[in-house]
């Protein structure tokens, strides 16, 4: 995992959600030690010639409620579920769109998939490079970059 | 003169927003027409008439090239402005999109004056032009 991609995902992020979210984050590396879970999570495959990455964004509920309610201009709680979880989808969709550009050299021509819907999953030891995402002090979620196929040359 | 609009994008809440920002602009719009992918749009297309289709480039089903080639090869069709919005960076597949006759590109993530100035400028209307403020609701 290329040290400077966890920067163009902190970067990728907040462009994202300061742009059409009007949301600022702060990072860290630490895993979540609050007792919120994460209840929504979404994911997007970047391939390249080369390799393939995934990019993993859950949050939890009260955080996919504000964002959601900023996206669309909506009081969170007249949010249905269904549209909830399709903003999420587009969040991410951005975030890897950003991610694309700021990694995309010339040398590798990188594909993006089309973001889906998950059940949030607890992280796991081998997962290369994660972001803990906070929004005024509390968590809001993680930010997880992988590795998922390589093509030895 | 009010447009009608044709929104192609995979994401219902971010056709909403295209929709609401385009809405509070104070462009006049006449009909607003949805599609979740390509095929949609054409289907739709074969009953009804846009004057500007704003456009996704990453759907399922048919993406937003395939369907401006299709467009392109249809001669009742080939001439409505195709602006797309998209989350693609790539310099070669944005030129590819403008070398097959798309209006204009503008990247996810965007501000709500970037739509603006830029349907302003492709359908030709002007700020001293004093677009009416259109009766879309702020209610989703």
């Amino acid at each position: 995992m290329k040290p400077e991609w966890l920067s163009a995902m902190k970067s990728a992020i907040s462009e994202v959600l300061e742009t059409m979210f009007f949301i600022a984050v702060e990072f860290d590396h630490t895993a979540n030690s609050s007792s919120t879970p994460c209840s929504y999570q979404s994911s997007i495959d970047l391939v390249s010639q080369r390799q393939g990455v995934r990019i993993t964004m859950r949050f939890t509920a009260p955080f996919a409620r504000a964002l959601s309610s900023n996206f669309l201009s909506k009081d969170e709680r007249k949010v249905p579920e269904e549209e909830l979880q399709d903003v999420i989808k587009e969040l991410t969709n951005m975030i890897g769109g950003v991610f694309k550009g700021h990694i995309d050299n010339g040398s590798l021509v990188w594909s993006l998939g089309i973001p889906l819907c998950e059940v949030p999953s607890p992280l796991s030891a081998d997962q290369e490079a994660f972001l803990t995402v906070h929004f005024n002090g509390t968590y809001a979620g993680d930010a997880i970059l992988e590795v998922i196929s390589r093509v030895d040359r | 003169m009010a447009y009608n609009i044709l929104i192609v994008d995979d994401s219902k809440s971010m056709r909403k927003v295209i929709r609401k920002i385009i809405g509070l602009s104070g462009f006049k719009v006449g009909e607003y027409w949805e599609a979740e992918n390509g095929q949609e749009a054409l289907t739709l297309l074969k009953e009804n008439w846009v004057d500007l289709i704003l456009s996704d480039f990453h759907m399922p089903v048919m993406n937003g090239l395939e369907l401006l080639r299709h467009l392109k090869q249809d001669e009742s069709l080939r001439d409505v402005p195709v602006v797309f919005i998209t989350t693609e960076s790539n310099e070669n597949r944005l030129q590819e999109l403008l070398t097959l006759g798309a209006r204009g590109c503008i990247r996810k993530p965007f501000h709500p004056e970037e739509i603006r100035a830029y349907l302003a400028k492709i359908m030709g209307e002007s700020d001293e032009a004093g677009m009416a403020v259109s009766d879309e609701e702020c209610d989703f």
